[in-house]
């Protein structure tokens, strides 16, 4: 059935919307796949808090029989409940609205206006690779769990299908410039835009710069619980292994510390290895193109996906740098939608660019006009921000100090003088990482947004353009208002962004900006 | 007598006013200094109350937690039980102090409003950005027929304007202003696009 149906739209697409389409039409039995695959890839990645359970069981001596049972029993519910999911599904494209109907006791229907959907993704999992099936997730504004799920498309039909649910929400004047273009696909690929290609190299890098421990933290914090450490260093492994490192560096202090270093190295190479690995599977070959008014990023070695982003629902853009990437001088860049419809569905990430270089960023802005009228690049430098942010904070670290030793000189309490020395230390480290804080938090005004600048090792650069900010809120305390200084808060759909203590006069001028751009007319901004 | 004797007497220094330059764009009366108006009197009392009889249940189990059962010599108990007792009274004040400080004022293209004691926050929400408005009101609230009014733009799934203690028909009428506002914005901007598109 769904064979059929690619070339009709393509030659009717201008004529009347999808003719075809308006019936109800069912999905292939193939999404019973894609249903059991998604679950049960859902129930592994979630299921490292299940790895102390398997562990005691397998040490418990549970029968093999019984796992493969329980695996049996598991895969057999979910089929039965992905086949009837798949006999209720129905969904049709009408002119102007995508409808859904599922469900077997509680029928739901989703009646989505296509001008309210946010972003399309298009994914192509490896076991639909050969069969040429592909999957359209359609993401609305305010549903951020229950978005209508198209699966096992045939994947030209759900190109032609995104490209529907996409243009048909761009009846603006430009788009109706374009129309007799239109006519042949051959042409309507000449209006893909390339905005930017990632090489693999630059995706290596990418995934070396930005690679955290937060994840190893997050797989080996459950595995490490289960350990009985006092066993291991009790054991005759690892007795040898001491005594082995002792006399390989004749218990000389550099040389053990020469051998620790180098373990660290190598831990902190093989997370790298595992960063980079990811990045490139799942990135490779990374493409950014402009079609029409939207973006389009596809590539993913083993799960082909491709996200597409409106463009004029980007509200901030976000320049990130982190410790090593400002080695090799490249950025993230993260383009930020309305909060609770970001573009990856489970991490909840945004579309992002990755290891860019600071003199491609005007190039890659260029071809995107309606984000902006000048020309966007990084700002030179930053008005930095008041002083009285770090007098307010500075004292704090010393608390702990202080207050150990006016107990250790006041009163008979046994109190360590190591532990006030580890208090001083601890202020003193804080001290200056609140004082590396405080000098890189800044701001740039512009005529038509304002930049804040933050960041402690990493740099942050947030682009807030004046006519996407939903509130602004000024707070002052007294004192700040004796001496003229303000925290702003602007509101935006994809959060609320805060300058402190910047000048009053600063933050009404902004206020102003904000309120002259957005005030007086409404414009669609999300 | 005295007044037409002095109506006579001339005084250089008040008879001549110096008007000076006309303000500066920039020195009009910035956001934080508007003046607004406040929300219902009974709404603080409500909150009077409420903070009262709160925190004096929880003072009173303190102290009777420390009175019984803590191993404490009698003085130690009773400065305990006397500190606990004035942050009570000190925390049913600042309730008291923060809810007299919360108004609101309606313009031409924002609602502003503006609370706080000791971090004094500004709001203005511009009707072109409001999404939805909702009005609430709780048990305690209808008592003094009172009524919460919320404001919320896209995104974040919080009210950008939680305006509490209005009256109900001061609400009704704010609430039908902003729709009203909100609508009109919104179909202004389809006349310029039918426009644009006829041209």
């Amino acid at each position: 059935m769904n064979d059929l149906q690619p070339q009709e739209p393509d030659t009717q697409k201008n004529a009347i919307p999808c003719a075809l389409l308006t019936d109800w039409q069912a999905l292939s039995p193939w999404s019973i796949l894609s249903f059991v695959m998604t679950s049960l890839r859902s129930i592994f990645t979630n299921g490292y808090a299940l790895v102390p359970i398997f562990y005691a069981g397998w040490t418990n001596d549970i029968s093999l029989f019984w796992i493969i049972d329980g695996a049996a029993i598991l895969i057999g519910l979910l089929t039965t409940f992905a086949f009837i999911q798949w006999r209720k599904f129905r969904y049709r494209v009408k002119v102007n609205q995508l409808d859904v109907k599922r469900g077997l006791f509680f029928t739901k229907k989703d009646e989505i206006p296509l001008n309210r959907i946010q972003n399309i993704r298009f994914e192509q999992p490896f076991y639909f690779k050969p069969l040429n099936l592909a999957v359209l997730v359609i993401e609305t504004a305010g549903s951020s769990k229950d978005e209508a799920r198209l699966s096992a498309i045939n994947a030209q039909h759900a190109h032609v299908l995104k490209q529907q649910l996409l243009q048909l929400q761009h009846e603006d004047v430009e788009s109706s410039q374009l129309k007799q273009n239109e006519n042949t696909p051959h042409q309507s690929l000449a209006l893909t835009q390339p905005i930017i290609t990632r090489s693999l190299k630059e995706l290596i890098l990418f995934g070396f710069y930005q690679n955290n421990f937060i994840w190893f933290a997050i797989i080996a914090g459950p595995i490490a619980g289960q350990i009985e450490w006092e066993k291991i260093v009790q054991s005759a492994l690892f007795q040898q292994l001491i005594t082995w490192v002792n006399h390989t560096t004749h218990e000389s202090f550099i040389l053990q510390l020469v051998l620790f270093v180098g373990l660290f190295i190598a831990g902190y190479v093989l997370f790298s290895a595992i960063s980079i690995i990811a990045s490139v599977l799942k990135y490779y070959p990374y493409t950014l193109d402009k079609r029409q008014q939207t973006l389009q990023r596809s590539g993913g070695i083993i799960a082909h996906q491709q996200d597409a982003l409106a463009i004029k629902r980007i509200q901030v853009i976000h320049f990130h740098q982190p410790l090593l990437a400002r080695v090799v001088n490249r950025w993230t860049l993260y383009l930020k939608q309305v909060k609770g419809n970001e573009v990856e569905e489970k991490t909840k990430q945004h579309m992002l660019i990755p290891a860019v270089k600071p003199n491609e960023i005007e190039q890659i802005f260029h071809p995107l006009s309606s984000l902006s009228q000048t020309p966007i690049r990084l700002p030179e430098g930053y008005m930095p921000i008041n002083i009285a942010w770090l007098y307010k904070r500075i004292w704090l670290p010393f608390i702990p100090f202080t207050a150990l030793s006016v107990l250790a000189l006041l009163t008979p309490l046994p109190i360590d003088k190591a532990l006030i020395e580890v208090a001083l230390v601890a202020a003193l480290i804080v001290c200056a990482l609140l004082f590396v804080r405080f000098k890189r938090w800044g701001y740039f005004l512009q005529h038509d947004a304002v930049w804040q600048h933050s960041g402690l090792f990493g740099k942050h650069w947030k682009r807030i353009p004046f006519e996407k900010i939903q509130h602004v809120k000024i707070i002052q305390t007294h004192a700040q208002k004796k001496k003229q200084l303000a925290y702003i808060e602007l509101g935006l759909a994809s959060g609320a962004i805060v300058l402190p203590y910047i000048a009053i006069d600063t933050a009404n001028l902004i206020a102003a900006r904000a309120f002259n751009t957005i005030s007086p007319h409404y414009k669609q901004w999300i | 007598m005295n007044d037409i004797e002095h109506q006579h007497q001339s005084l250089p220094n008040t008879d001549i006013y110096q008007y000076g330059e006309p303000l500066q764009a920039q020195q009009l009366t910035p956001m934080t200094e508007l003046v607004l108006t406040h929300i219902d009197d009974n709404y603080p009392k409500l909150q009077l109350y409420v903070a009262g009889v709160v925190y004096s249940l929880i003072a009173t189990i303190i102290c009777l937690f420390i009175g019984f059962i803590t191993p404490l010599s009698i003085t130690a108990k009773l400065l305990l039980i006397v500190f606990i007792l004035i942050v009570a009274v000190l925390i049913i004040r600042l309730t008291y102090l923060k809810a007299l400080t919360v108004c609101y004022g309606v313009f031409k293209d924002e609602l502003i409003m503006r609370q706080g004691l000791f971090w004094m926050s500004t709001t203005a929400l511009p009707y072109t950005r409001l999404q939805h408005v909702n009005l609430s009101q709780g048990p305690l609230e209808r008592q003094y027929q009172l009524v919460t009014l919320k404001c919320f733009s896209a995104g974040s799934g919080e009210a950008e304007i939680n305006l509490p203690g209005l009256n109900a028909d001061t609400a009704e009428h704010l609430r039908q202003h902003l729709l009203y506002q909100a609508a009109e914005n919104q179909s202004s901007e389809h006349k310029v696009i039918t426009a644009s598109l006829d041209s």
